[in-house]
């Protein structure tokens, strides 16, 4: 047996390499549905069913039936996580450039800033800033506190990929600008952020699409988008299995789809220089 | 850091103070109400611990079996491998907890809270954990495995004698950097009613309505945890750098 | 007549529309140097890497010792264990002691206990001229060391035929010769051998035939005399006189 040969990736072969993961995720659950039939099999035939067990059939009808509204939900997602990602990138700059300061305070404050949003769950982030503030009065809407709390939380993860970015920019360009008599803010805007901005993208892809996947946190405190409505209908008609399930495949889908786009831009944009 | 440590010991010193004096009046915090449910809250904690530790274990001889599956030449294996690591990492942990835990009674499969949390949270770990060690894999150069293969050793020989030896260090910073993401990840548990430190915390809020305290206390707690794990995983980076 | 150590029967080999090999043949009989020739591309490193199935043919019989390679597992292990591979980037594995390289084969595969595994060991890396490099790391070592290293692992298998894939190619010209001392003992010592190299002194002094490789095909082949001072295809003189002109 011999390890198998890895792909070399093809410019356009984007589409073919979307079609194959997407069929890969599909065979997958095939699978795994099949698996868990056969686990389910079992547990009827030894008798450790739980009493739901017996009746079950799939009856994805509902899953079907209301589609479109679950389509219009994942575009919600989409905008909310888009909404995030722009947002918490501004703020991520900042909060980089205040990492790298030289000014005591200001590094000091970045860097609890960051640590602390990095080390705690963003659920309680985001319950702190939902059900917080009512009790001394202030009142956030559901939507300005999803996206307060989510953008919050991401800009930490930005900046830290920021200023990695930044850092990995070689001391010598600076010093090159420098001498050349240009500041700090003009340095940043033509040398350092430019080349930065590349070496970000990768990391940058993958926070993009851990935000669409954390904005389904936003359905905890009722934010309208897929996973909420996923639960609402869980809640109405106890399709449980099918619901998540098919939602759980939409999510990937779609987070597939973004991934190779994103990907197909960075090829854009960042050409391989030669 | 040390300044920065001084700095926040007095904040805190003055937010604890300021609570204390502030008693009574409708903007006081009320940190007393931590130390009054302290037994709860440490059962909280741990429950977390316990639970971040089981899934980190399974998920990552998960992430291992995983990995080992994808770059084996076996094609339905390494798909269904591929297929895992792609649903997993590509759909939100609250819906894998949701399936598991809503889902499965439905067709038939007793499970509890503990269990499904665990299961959760391994699977979903097992995929980034499969990630980081196939990651590992590739950037061994392949006439190793070749070399190896040549003397007649099996996959599994190979990659326990020639390959995965190196990777252990190489993956050691991603692979802390995952189980952090795991202790954070044990608040989702919450939602499926498993009683771990968000819920054992939401609970005393509704007793006692004091929701920033609580809230703040709970993170806390992560934070005591996780920050730690995090300057671990920078320290290995710095030493592995130095290597180099 | 004795069975041919390694027969290969009209072997073809796509890489996607690329032909590679394209009906190749060839019997090396036990003890007998066989050198492989040809221009980069001709198919010489794809035709040898078939023996041990590193590379899989198309179409076409591959037999080592008698046993026919087929694509179950036990089998194409069996096949390998017989054939000692040295690659041109040497594969010594960084993380072992030379000692632990050259052990490691026989412990895990024919489940050698240590002690004789290491034995064995250092008789091979004596004979190879690395006795006192036993406890270095490949880092530690030059590219000659370390393709000696890599012949000694190899032979720790005992394995009836030795398969050399361009094994001077990546070496600084000032290493080439220990590393050619060691395979012209070997070829002394009476062990198969088939060698792909682009060194001409060696397949003239060692070779007992010459094989010259042209576009997946063998062109030409016969004694070093002849291919080297009377060849008969038009394609092995050119290549012969680009090659001998460099040299």
């Amino acid at each position: 047996m011999m390890l198998a040969r890895r792909a070399a990736p093809g410019l356009g072969a984007g589409w073919t390499l979307f079609r194959s993961i997407v069929w890969v995720a599909l065979s997958f659950l095939g699978g795994t549905a099949l698996l868990l039939l056969a686990v389910r099999q079992i547990v009827i035939q030894t008798g450790i069913a739980t009493s739901g067990g017996r009746g079950w059939t799939p009856h994805f009808e509902v899953v079907l039936q209301n589609l479109p509204f679950l389509l219009e939900r994942l575009l919600s997602t989409l905008q909310l996580a888009g909404s995030v990602s722009v947002l918490a990138f501004g703020l991520g700059i900042l909060v980089a450039l205040a990492r790298l300061s030289r000014v005591g305070l200001i590094h000091l404050v970045a860097t609890w800033y960051v640590e602390v949003l990095r080390n705690t769950p963003a659920l309680v982030q985001l319950f702190l800033i939902y059900f917080g503030p009512p009790t001394v009065g202030i009142r956030l809407s559901v939507p300005v506190a999803a996206l307060l709390g989510l953008t919050i939380n991401n800009s930490a993860y930005m900046a830290e990929i920021i200023r990695a970015g930044i850092r990995s920019i070689s001391r010598g360009q600076t010093e090159a600008a420098a001498t050349v008599g240009m500041t700090y803010p003009q340095i940043m805007r033509y040398v350092i952020l430019p080349q930065a901005l590349r070496v970000v993208y990768p990391p940058m892809v993958s926070q993009w699409i851990s935000i669409v996947l954390f904005s389904s946190l936003a359905s905890v405190i009722a934010y309208p988008e897929l996973a909420e409505h996923a639960k609402r209908l869980d809640s109405r008609t106890f399709r449980s299995f099918e619901i998540y399930g098919a939602v759980t495949v939409m999510y990937t889908i779609c987070t597939l789809t973004l991934a190779l786009v994103l990907r197909l831009i960075e090829r854009r944009a960042f050409p391989v220089a030669r | 850091m040390r300044f920065g440590l001084v700095v926040v010991v007095v904040a805190v010193g003055a937010l604890i103070v300021g609570g204390l004096v502030a008693q009574g009046r409708p903007v006081g915090l009320d940190w007393g109400i931590l130390w009054t449910n302290r037994f709860l809250l440490l059962q909280g904690a741990a429950t977390t611990i316990a639970l971040a530790a089981l899934a980190a274990v399974f998920g990552t001889l998960i992430g291992l079996l995983v990995a080992l599956a994808r770059v084996a030449n076996v094609p339905f294996l390494a798909k269904y491998a591929q297929g895992y690591t792609e649903v997993f990492r590509g759909s939100p942990l609250l819906l894998q907890l949701f399936w598991i835990w809503f889902g499965l009674p439905l067709i038939g499969v007793p499970i509890n809270g503990f269990a499904a949390a665990v299961l959760g949270l391994s699977l979903n770990a097992g995929a980034f954990c499969a990630e980081i060690f196939r990651g590992g894999i590739l950037a061994v150069p392949r006439g190793q495995s070749e070399a190896a293969l040549a003397t007649g050793m099996t996959y599994l020989q190979t990659m326990r004698y020639v390959v995965l030896p190196q990777i252990a260090r190489s993956s050691l910073p991603p692979l802390i950097g995952q189980q952090i993401s795991l202790v954070k990840d044990t608040s989702l548990a919450s939602l499926i009613s498993f009683q771990e430190l968000m819920l054992m915390s939401q609970s005393i809020i509704d007793r006692t309505h004091r929701i920033f305290e609580l809230y703040i206390g709970a993170a806390a707690v992560y934070f005591v945890i996780c920050y730690p794990l995090s300057q671990v995983v920078r320290t290995v980076e710095k030493r592995m750098g130095r290597q180099t | 007549m004795a069975e041919p150590m390694i027969e290969i029967k009209d072997l073809h080999k796509h890489f996607g529309k690329l032909a590679v090999l394209r009906g190749v043949s060839l019997s090396v009989t036990a003890g007998e140097v066989v050198v492989i020739i040809g221009a980069s591309g001709s198919g010489k490193t794809t035709l040898l890497r078939c023996i041990n199935h590193l590379e899989v043919p198309d179409t076409g019989e591959v037999r080592v010792g008698g046993t026919r390679l087929t694509d179950r597992a036990a089998n194409i292990r069996a096949v390998r264990v017989e054939c000692g591979m040295v690659f041109q980037q040497f594969n010594l594995y960084p993380h072992l002691t030379v000692l632990d390289n050259v052990t490691l084969g026989p412990r895990v595969v024919r489940k050698v206990p240590r002690r004789t595994a290491e034995g064995l060991a250092r008789e091979l890396l004596t004979k190879v001229g690395l006795s006192d490099k036993i406890a270095s790391y490949p880092g530690q070592l030059s590219g000659g060391q370390q393709q000696r290293a890599a012949i000694a692992r190899a032979l720790a298998m005992q394995p009836k035929v030795m398969l050399f894939d361009e094994v001077t190619s990546a070496l600084d010209p000032e290493l080439v010769g220990e590393v050619l001392n060691v395979m012209r003992d070997l070829a002394r010592e009476g062990m198969t051998m088939v060698v792909v190299t682009h060194e001409m002194e060696f397949a003239r002094e060692v070779g007992d035939r010459v094989l010259v490789m042209d576009d997946g095909q063998i062109i030409e082949q016969g004694s070093p005399a002849t291919i080297f001072t009377k060849p008969s295809e038009p394609r092995t003189r050119q290549f012969l006189r680009k090659i001998l002109d460099k040299v």
